[in-house]
């Protein structure tokens, strides 16, 4: 009641503010006379107890005139009458007894008369009901089924319905079966059947299963979880012991109403192996019991968890817990998602979601790598917000997932935010210094913002990062074909410090009448195969051509490759890890900060002589093209390059000299150009497309003459 | 623009943010320092063009050239790889760079079969051959150069007079030397009197070309109307042959010595290799061709022998001992056209 009052209080307060205190005063007002008619009534004082109701009764049957009774007020109303024929009845004054009775019935013909229990009073009650309907012998199964009679709920669902006399409208329904309707005619003073049978339309089944807590999923929808025991019900105990299980160790997951057919159904449960099956639902039209799914036990599956980090001695963090150091090696460690963070102070960071899946052992290699905060994306106006939305949506989800980076998402309450670092208006101070800020307070090395734009029709996303050691930025833009292709923009800044590739590290070509695959650069090893050399085999296995031979050296093992050199056969082993190929100079628009950042992480995170020396001189390399040469010196101070190869002596020495040149410490460059200019083997790039020899021997040429040495003191005397 | 990454000293690579060209400007640039005889600084022009022209056919064009003059030829193989796609004649560069590396398996002249027959009174004052497209093939003979079909006729007859020598440029295009006369083509230069006995002429990358003269031992340059571009001295027992290479090195050949001196496109010494069989020099080196890794095809005048060395003077094959090689036409490729003037027949051979 107080509900619909404040309902209709708010309802009104919207159209009339006045009107909304009146009609709860008013409904107040009703209860309180209907109140006060029953003590009067009890204190035989039929009179005042009329009186009392009058008013009451004139009030609802306006709002019956005007629609605007309530269930509620029916049933004020329903109670009045009663309770006002009784007192008329006692008064003797029957018609109008008679006439709120008859008034009644109209509105109930089967209500329960309870006012008074005096023979007269009910035997003339019944006699008008008796005038008024007739009577419909209600049958349905199942018996709980809920019955409406002409769209009202009828109390009981069986037995002996009074009606008024016409034609009636059964409709009965229930969860788990097909809802029926039919229509009755009655007549007075006739007593008319009317038997509804339900036929189910679904089954409940009810999965037993282990351990408790197992998710039950109903052809993908979480249906329940098994948290009620079997011993807490007597038909589900018996079942279980039945299956040959205690019942207080199964777990009880009711799956109510499925339809019939086939369905899939999974469990799972942290840290056991998933169970997936189909389940085939058969309807029991005929009694409906539930189906009960004999108990699954899931199996408990654990792993060897093993953490390895570059650099070694880093923190692990897995969900939330400190779990160790590394080298970590964790035994019964669940299968499943799990938050894995790896960190070393002052070092770096790692996180990802890794899904442990089943094994002996599952590995962790964590390398500690720079955190790049993402300020979000911003657009042209000619690009949607729906485009703006999916885009958004696509990098999301794909920034955590990144390989090369970890990703922190901007929390400012700023809309404009990526707009700082793209608006023109907004210059390079002012962006330099929002970076500082931003990456102080998230904890990162650099920040990414990207843009979409329409060009010529076609959408564009760009990708901006900023690093708050030095000004500027490197952008990349990519093409879309849809905005929710924009995480595809990510790979151009997440990309590995070295790349190569065995076609790139070691490139092969067939020739025309030639008796199989060639190298084409050879390698800079002096026991590698030279240019020229005719490849006959990787591993055991002959090689036709180069295609074949590509795909033989692919292969993760490291193969000993078998070539002929100067009419001799010789053999090496090639180990397509340690090929790395460097970037020395990528023009005006290449990404060395994102280089910058990843090659600085690589200097305090690498842990043997090669990981340090690819480190260093791809930050070397960063710094020289940022435009650092005194940073550029300091990457390589404390550099102990391998005396040959592709990557050595030769190649440290000419990084050294460029950065010197250009500090104007020509003298001190001239020894390393004389030294490096005479290393045929060393490479900027590692795989012997770049030349030190050539670019030293360049550099030395257009180097001023040298000072002429100091005059040779007289010998005195 | 060009000035300062040629010129400035600081000048370094990677390049300082204040010292970088735009890449077209570095590419136009390494071609100028490179026919300049600077294969050095070209290279470092041609790094610095890499990022935005790397595949492009012009940027291979100009890096196969480097690579050339700075003796890689592996990566020159790996340019001409890259061209193979614009360019029929790549796959067969490549074959003759990678196996003419003296590293792989050994190479031998195969014959390919003997070409149609002119009759011995014909070939008796044939100077030089070379082959031409489609199996055709240009014979110069003391007094005029001729064009062969396939079939021995004569196609065309160009009168030259006193006919001295006969190479092909990179087109192959035909460039014969007459007595005072070059014929480029269809371009006929007059050399001027003071061109001394010239006893060899080639075509250079530039569109230029050079002559070689016995008589003041001297090596003249000349635009390709003609215009002398210059001369310098060269001091050759028996000078024999001039060819210039793909990056405009020029190849001296000494007739007596068996040396074959090689400058820069600047003139200046490179080295000097010894064509040697069995450890002996070759005793007549008649004739010589430059493939485009910088290999040499030899005639010896004295053994009859056309024999194949590496850049560095490597033998990697001879036509040997069974053959009369009386005169040799070679594309620098895989068609190699032999005369044995007693016998009256060509062969063809490849390798």
């Amino acid at each position: 009641m107080k509900a619909r009052v404040l309902a209709l209080l708010v309802l009104l307060a919207l159209s009339t503010p006045g009107a909304a205190q009146v009609v709860m005063e008013e409904v107040g007002a009703l209860q309180e006379a209907y109140a006060t008619a029953q003590q009067t009534y009890g204190g035989v004082q039929f009179r005042q107890a009329v009186e009392s109701l009058n008013p009451l009764i004139d009030s609802l049957t306006k709002w019956e005139q005007a629609g605007r009774l309530q269930p509620q007020d029916e049933v004020l109303l329903e109670k009045s009458l009663e309770l006002r024929g009784t007192c008329a009845f006692n008064l003797g004054k029957t018609d109008l007894a008679r006439q709120d009775w008859t008034r009644l019935i109209q509105l109930r013909p089967d209500y329960p008369f309870t006012v008074a229990k005096t023979p007269k009073i009910l035997k003339l009650f019944e006699e008008i009901r008796s005038s008024l309907t007739g009577t419909i012998a209600l049958t349905v199964d199942p018996a709980d089924a809920v019955v409406l009679l002409d769209g009202r709920p009828l109390r009981l669902s069986a037995g002996t319905v009074p009606v008024l006399k016409g034609l009636h409208a059964l409709k009965a329904t229930r969860p788990g079966y097909a809802a029926q309707e039919r229509e009755v005619s009655v007549d007075v003073g006739a007593s008319v059947e009317a038997t509804i049978r339900l036929v189910p339309n679904a089954r409940s089944i009810y999965f037993f299963a282990k351990p408790e807590g197992a998710q039950l999923l109903v052809d993908g929808k979480p249906v329940g979880r098994a948290d009620r025991p079997a011993s807490s019900q007597d038909d589900w105990s018996r079942f279980a012991r039945d299956s040959g299980a205690e019942p207080s160790q199964v777990y009880v997951i009711p799956a109510l109403y499925l339809p019939p057919g086939e369905h899939r159904v999974a469990l799972v449960a942290p840290c056991h192996r998933k169970r997936e099956f189909a389940l085939t639902v058969v309807l029991d039209t005929a009694a409906n019991t539930p189906g009960f799914v004999k108990p699954i036990a899931l199996e408990r599956r654990t792993v060897n968890l093993e953490v390895v980090s570059h650099p070694s001695g880093s923190q692990v963090v897995i969900d939330g817990q400190v779990a160790g150091t590394t080298p970590l090696n964790l035994a019964d460690f669940c299968i499943g998602s799990h938050e894995v963070a790896v960190q070393k102070a002052g070092v770096g960071f790692y996180k990802s979601t890794v899904n442990v899946t089943e094994g002996t052992i599952f590995r962790v290699d964590a390398t500690l790598r720079p955190t790049l905060l993402w300020a979000g994306l911003t657009r042209d106006q000619e690009v949607t917000p729906r485009q703006l939305e999916a885009a958004t949506e696509s990098l999301a989800a794909a920034l955590p997932a990144m390989g090369q980076f970890n990703a922190v998402i901007a929390q400012e309450n700023n809309p404009v935010l990526p707009d700082t670092f793209f608006t023109p208006g907004v210059g390079a101070q002012d962006q330099a210094a929002a970076v500082r800020e931003l990456c102080e307070k998230y904890r990162c090395q650099g920040l990414l913002a990207g843009r979409l734009t329409v060009d010529g029709g076609k959408l564009q996303m760009a990708l901006r990062l900023f690093v708050p050691e030095f000004g500027g930025y490197d952008e990349d833009e990519v093409g879309l074909k849809e905005a929710s292709q924009a995480a595809t923009a990510l790979t151009l800044v997440d990309r590995s410090l070295v790349e190569s590739s065995v076609a790139k590290a070691l490139p092969l070509t067939d020739v025309t009448g030639g008796r199989g695959p060639v190298f084409v650069l050879g390698v800079a090893d002096p026991n590698g195969p030279a240019a020229g050399d005719l490849l006959l085999a990787v591993g055991n296995t002959a090689v036709a051509n180069a295609a074949a031979a590509r795909a033989a050296l692919e292969k993760p093992e490291s193969p000993v490759v078998r070539f002929l050199h100067r009419g001799e056969e010789k053999t090496w082993t090639f180990k397509a890890g340690s090929v790395a190929q460097l970037v020395p100079y990528g023009g005006e628009s290449y990404g060395n900060r994102r280089l910058w950042l990843k090659a600085r992480q690589g200097v305090l995170g690498s842990e043997t002589p090669q990981e340090q020396l690819l480190s260093r001189l791809s930050l070397c390399l960063a710094e020289l093209n940022l435009g650092r040469p005194v940073e550029a010196l300091k990457a390589l101070e404390p550099l102990r390059p391998p005396a040959s190869g592709a990557l050595d002596v030769g190649t440290v020495g000419y990084l050294r000299a460029v950065a010197l040149v250009q500090l104007g410490r020509v003298e001190e460059a001239r020894p390393l150009l004389q030294s490096a200019s005479q290393d045929a083997g060393a490479t900027l790039d590692g795989l012997g497309e770049v030349l030190v020899q050539p670019l030293a021997e360049e550099l030395l040429h257009r180097l001023p003459a040298p000072p002429p040495a100091p005059p040779q003191a007289a010998p005195r005397g | 623009m060009l000035l300062p990454a040629l010129l400035w000293p600081a000048s370094t690579y990677p390049p300082a943010p204040d010292d970088r060209l735009a890449p077209q400007d570095a590419l136009d640039a390494s071609k100028v320092a490179l026919f300049a005889g600077r294969p050095e600084q070209a290279y470092r022009l041609l790094l610095l063009a890499r990022p935005a022209l790397g595949d492009d056919p012009a940027w291979l064009d100009v890096a196969a050239r480097v690579y050339l003059a700075l003796d890689r030829p592996g990566l020159e193989a790996q340019a001409f790889l890259k061209l193979a796609p614009s360019d029929p004649s790549a796959a067969a560069r490549v074959k003759a760079l990678l196996e003419r590396t003296g590293n792989g398996p050994r190479l031998a002249f195969q014959p390919l079969g003997r070409w149609p027959v002119l009759d011995k009174k014909s070939l008796k004052p044939v100077v030089a051959v070379a082959p031409g497209p489609g199996g055709s093939a240009y014979l110069l003979t003391e007094d005029a150069l001729l064009t062969l079909g396939a079939d021995g006729g004569i196609l065309k007859s160009e009168s030259l007079l006193d006919a001295r020598d006969l190479t092909l440029d990179a087109s192959g295009v035909p460039l014969a030397l007459g007595a005072d006369t070059v014929r480029w083509g269809d371009t006929v230069v007059k050399l001027p009197s003071t061109v001394s006995r010239p006893v060899s002429a080639a075509p250079a990358p530039d569109g230029t070309f050079f002559v070689l003269t016995r008589g003041d031992q001297r090596l003249y340059r000349f635009s390709r109307k003609g215009t002398s571009l210059g001369s310098a001295a060269v001091a050759l027992g028996d000078p024999a042959r001039v060819r210039v290479d793909g990056a405009g090195r020029i190849y001296l050949a000494d007739r007596d010595t068996g040396q074959v001196r090689l400058y820069g496109a600047d003139m200046a010494p490179v080295r000097t290799v010894t064509l040697a069989q069995l450890s002996r020099p070759l005793r007549r080196l008649d004739d010589l061709t430059v493939d485009v890794g910088g290999n040499l095809l030899a005639v010896d005048g004295s053994s009859k022998e056309a024999l194949l060395f590496t850049a560095s003077g490597q033998l990697l094959a001879s036509t040997g001992p069974a053959l009369r090689v009386d005169a040799a036409g070679w594309d620098g490729l895989g068609n190699l056209l032999v005369l044995d003037r007693r016998e009256g027949i060509f062969w063809r051979y490849g390798s």
